[in-house]
Formats: C-alpha cells, structure tokens, sequence
C-alpha cells in the first residue's frame, strides 16, 4: 500500500476538505478506518458535524480495480454500514440501534435514520460515530404507507473496541535539568 | 444447478437455533437479496453478474479469475451461486423474480470480517486484555442437506491463536491443519442431523487490545 504522503486539511463550516499530493490515477479514501470513495482527483470533501472528527486514510495507486476490503488499512473504526435489501410492501424504515449486551427489548432501540421507500432493491446508511467499548445491537423497521411496523430485521451486532492500549510509560523529572522524560516501561 | 444445502453450504453453523454469518456483506443486484455467503471467500471484493434476460446469476469471489456456472433464477426462491475456480466459495440467496433486471447487469458485492457474531468473536478491549478473558461457545453443527456427511473434520485456520476445540466440552484440542493429529472427526452426520462443537477462546492474561480478533475455524468432509 501507498498511503498519501501528507495530508492538508481545511474545514469551513461543515464541510472539510482534504487534499493529498497528486500523481496517481487513483485515490482510495477511507474515513475512521471505513472505506469512504475512491477519486480521480487528489481531493476528498466530506461534512462534518460540528465538533465531530475523523481520521482520514488515503491510498493512492493506479489501479481501478485495488480491492479496498481487503486491502483496508488496520483501523479502530468509529462507523459502520448498515445495509438492508427492500421488504414487501414497505413504504419507509427506521433504522435503529440500542446498546447492551443481551438483546435490548424494542422500546430500548434509538431511531438514527428514517428512509423512505423510492422503489429500490437496496438501502444503506452510515451511522455517526459510536462509542467504544459498547456492544451496539442494529435493526431496521419496515413500515407500510399505512404506518403498521413490520418484523424487524436485526442486521447484526457488534461489541465497538475503538481505543488501543493506551501507551505503558515511565515518567521521570529531573529536578537538574527541570525536564520529564518519558520511557517505554519494560 | 446447485441447489441449496446440497454442496459446499450443506453444513451450517448455528447458535440457538440462528445460522451464523461468516462474513458481512454488503451490494447486490435487484431482485437478489444475499442469504449467507461462505467464509472461505474471505473478505474483499466479489461481482455478481446478471446475464441473459436479466434472470441468469453468476458469482465470482474475490480474488477468484472466473465466473462459477450460471445458474437459472427465473423461477424465484432460493438458489446457490459457485465461484468458478473454487465451488466451496459459495453465495446463497432468495431470488424475487418480479424485481429482477431486464438485462445484463454486474455490480460489486463488497464482503468483510464479521466480529461479534457470537463464536467468541467479539473484539477485546483494553481491560480483558489486560485481566485476560476465557470465553466458552457451543455451536451447533446442522446437516440441513438431503444426504449424510461422512467424515465430517475440523480445525483451526494455522493464522489464529488462542482457540480450541472439542467434541465434548472436556477435551481440549488445537488442530490447525485438516490432516493434524489432533482434528476432530464425526464419522457420520446425517442428513438433517445436528450435533455440537465446542469452541474456547482465550486471551492471556497483560495481552494487547485488539479491535480485530477472528475466530477462523474451516470444515471439510468426505462426501455424501
């Protein structure tokens, strides 16, 4: 992998703007560790809630067809994809998702997306970011024109570990030179 | 045509009675919605191809170099699609005829790791790594084919570590190649038999946190 040799970003508002060095044909972006787009140009916009962050990743090479799954950079992702193909008779869905880690009961569930059925075979969204060390369960709600709620789909659950080990450190100050050294502890 | 619980997707994994998802997938095309799809694919990214009239499917996995045997879904219902280089590499879905597309059509079917999909799967934070973790799962190993599986094998994939596996919850055993000493062999499970694989995982004690741990665990048998 060739991850882009730096990074420059500007943030107006809620939209921010990242830009790599040029030179390939392609760039393969991924936000928190999720593959986002792949661009021909050197330039990713994305919105950004404000106060929300992300860390950007991105590949550059010149292959079209770089498989971006398998390839995906070792992350702690924040997001995840809920995806979910059309229900009979449907006319919106609420996708959902509640904590714990038994099966939360259905009024526990928090609506995060209300899609309305246009005729598609199939429907994703991306959830904001989520909590570490949360088991999230993630379900979606078929509902009719007439507002009946059909069985819901649990799409999958999962326990988000986002933080790595934080750093095993030894602190030293040195009243001689008035400095703190920091050391890997053995 | 392959037909469902007759090949490579005979045996399923089950906890309480729910099949276990091998890989998270995501894409498809109209009229197709993706039922399971074996783990032997591996994460990454495989095409799915409507030909004909819009009613002829055909799975490429990834990696893979050519398209498995087209398979008629004009009817509806459920069917399973086969990679081409190796049918083991399967794709089991429920085919709404109705909303199928009129003509050719391909897109990208994008599979990745599940985690948290109960075979002691779940991520290991700081904390359990730090105290260490020992996790027990049951799961249940079901024949929903029409014919016995003979010889029925498994073992560990040779990239994890930490797990075990046993026939009775007693007997511990680290199998991690399919002609090690040590895999463990049901000689017969019948068609729509079930029976059990106990699997233990654990995380010593002052481990690493880890927001990828898998539990890779592969399957073979003899024949019908």
């Amino acid at each position: 992998m060739a991850e882009a040799a730096s990074y420059t970003v500007v943030r107006i508002g809620g939209v921010t703007q990242i830009t790599v060095p040029s030179g390939t044909d392609y760039y393969y972006w991924f936000l928190d560790g999720v593959f986002w787009a792949r661009t021909t140009t050197p330039v990713l916009l994305v919105a950004l809630a404000a106060g929300d962050e992300a860390e950007i990743f991105c590949e550059c090479n010149d292959d079209a067809d770089w498989d971006y799954v398998a390839n995906a950079p070792a992350a702690y992702p924040a997001r995840r994809t809920i995806w979910w193909t059309a229900a009979a008779d449907a006319a919106r869905y609420l996708a959902q998702y509640a904590t714990g880690e038994s099966e939360p009961a259905g009024e526990a569930y928090v609506t995060i997306a209300d899609v309305r059925d246009d005729g598609s075979w199939t429907y994703r969204i991306v959830t904001p970011r989520l909590d570490d060390l949360t088991w999230y369960w993630f379900r979606v709600v078929p509902y009719d024109a007439a507002g009946n709620a059909g069985t819901a789909l649990v799409a999958f659950r999962e326990y988000v570990v986002r933080t790595p080990d934080a750093p095993d450190v030894t602190v030293t100050y040195s009243s001689g030179t008035q400095r703190v050294t920091f050391a890997e502890a053995s | 045509m392959a037909t469902v619980a007759t090949r490579g997707d005979s045996l399923r994994l089950e906890i309480s009675d729910v099949e276990i998802r091998h890989l998270r997938l995501v894409g498809t095309l109209a009229g197709v919605a993706p039922l399971a799809a074996a783990g032997r694919n591996g994460p990454g990214i495989g095409r799915l191809r409507a030909c004909g009239e819009g009613d002829v499917l055909a799975w490429l996995a990834p990696g893979s170099s050519t398209y498995g045997a087209q398979v008629d879904v004009s009817a509806g219902g459920d069917f399973l699609l086969e990679d081409g280089d190796d049918a083991d590499k399967w794709l089991r879905v429920s085919v709404t005829a109705a909303r199928l597309g009129t003509g050719p059509g391909e897109t990208q079917v994008h599979l990745g790791d599940v985690y948290g999909n109960g075979v002691s799967h779940d991520d290991v934070s700081a904390a359990e790594a730090l105290a260490g973790s020992v996790e027990i799962y049951q799961i249940t190993l079901a024949n929903d084919g029409p014919m016995d599986l003979l010889d029925l094998r498994c073992w560990i994939d040779a990239a994890v570590s930490g797990i075990e596996v046993s026939l009775n919850g007693a007997d511990w055993f680290t199998p991690d190649a399919e002609d090690h000493g040590d895999v463990l062999i049901w000689a017969r499970l019948a068609a729509e038999d079930t029976t059990t694989l106990h699997v233990r995982r654990t995380i010593g004690a002052a481990a690493e946190a880890d927001a990828g741990v898998l539990t890779l665990l592969h399957f073979g048998w003899d024949g019908f």
